[in-house]
């Protein structure tokens, strides 16, 4: 059997203490590591979306210019034709 | 004596010697926890700071994260808004003096003005007022014919309830109890339905070949006429022979209601048809 003294007692406490002081500080920065590689990947992805929907949307006004000018080309063809016959 | 006078201050001198000894050891002991939990407290603050530190960072890329998404919406709408303007050719400069131009056009004006003009003597317009007063009395009309026919079904349906009623009363032994009234009330309703079935099996049409013009005759319609022909009455013949209880009987026993019409002239107008005075038949009522 061993002795409980005084020293004792408060060593233990010290070791205990240190020992969960190290664990909460590992687990709280892997936490903080992984919400940081989240936080870029997320972001990555944004960014490609973005230019994904903006290449989109400039093709689709593209698109629908090149349309007008058909039209465009088309009525002037039409009106000259009847203007003169 | 001496001795043991030595012997008992010993003893005494050593409890309190073990006394002090164990407060010692007291005070000792709770300093050291005192110590221990100030100093594990100061521990684990310093561990919270550094890791309040190393999260500001995150927080700060998620702060930024956020106005940028914010920012690159904003700029495809300024974007995809612009080149819309140019695809329409929409010019704001353009589009007010458009505006100015039609609201002061004179043709515009003089418009607006034709159109109060043509309002005004449209609601002053004599036929405009008459055909609007017609349709006000038309209403009435209309409205008060519905209602003296409602009336009319009413009192019909009253004056019937109370002529069963009254012949039930007449029927029924005045000293008899409750139970023994409702029950002879019963057998005088059966015995009359028998006697109604009975009268209206009596009242047979001989079908004929002859097809008249039934809506010579006054209170005869299209629909009227339909009917009748459903019920094998074709003829001039066959109403100049029935009687208006008959006819009566005829047409509810089909589901028309025979006292909307004036059954009274019916068989004279058919006996005059059937001798061919047909200009009597059409001036029937007006003399």
């Amino acid at each position: 059997m061993k002795k409980i003294s005084n020293k004792s007692m408060k060593e233990n406490t010290l070791k205990l203490n240190k020992i969960a002081l190290k664990a909460t500080e590992k687990s709280i920065l892997k936490a903080i590591h992984t919400g940081e590689n989240l936080q870029e990947i997320s972001s990555k992805k944004l960014k490609a979306t973005f230019r994904f929907t903006a290449k989109k949307q400039d093709n689709f006004f593209n698109s629908l210019e090149q349309g007008k000018e058909m039209i465009w080309k088309n009525l002037n063809k039409t009106l000259d034709f009847f203007s003169k016959h | 004596m001496t001795t043991k006078k030595s012997n008992k201050t010993n003893k005494i001198g050593k409890a309190k010697a073990i006394f002090k000894k164990l407060n010692n050891d007291l005070i000792d002991a709770s300093f050291n926890a005192i110590e221990t939990t100030v100093k594990t407290g100061e521990k684990w603050q310093k561990l919270t700071t550094k890791l309040v530190k190393k999260t500001e960072p995150l927080t700060k890329k998620q702060i930024s994260m956020v106005v940028e998404t914010a920012e690159s919406i904003k700029g495809q709408l300024e974007h995809s808004t612009a080149r819309l303007k140019t695809l329409v050719g929409y010019d704001p400069k353009m589009m007010q003096n458009a505006k100015k131009m039609v609201t002061k056009n004179p043709l515009v004006e003089k418009a607006e003005e034709l159109k109060e003009k043509f309002e005004k003597e449209v609601s002053n317009n004599k036929l405009v007022k008459k055909a609007e007063k017609m349709s006000k009395k038309l209403k009435k009309n209309i409205s008060s014919t519905i209602n003296e026919a409602k009336e009319k079904i009413e009192d019909y349906t009253e004056n019937a309830m109370d002529s069963v009623s009254e012949k039930m009363e007449k029927k029924t032994p005045k000293k008899t109890k409750k139970n023994k009234v409702v029950k002879k009330e019963a057998v005088v309703i059966e015995k009359k339905e028998e006697k109604e079935e009975k009268v209206l099996a009596n009242i047979q049409v001989t079908e004929t070949e002859v097809l008249d013009n039934l809506k010579v005759i006054k209170g005869i319609g299209p629909v009227l006429e339909k009917s009748l022909n459903e019920l094998n009455i074709t003829a001039y013949d066959q109403i100049a022979k029935m009687t208006i209880a008959d006819l009566t009987d005829l047409l509810n026993n089909a589901g028309i209601n025979a006292q909307i019409y004036d059954l009274s002239g019916w068989k004279a107008q058919a006996e005059l048809a059937l001798n061919g005075d047909m200009e009597a038949v059409k001036n029937w009522g007006k003399e």
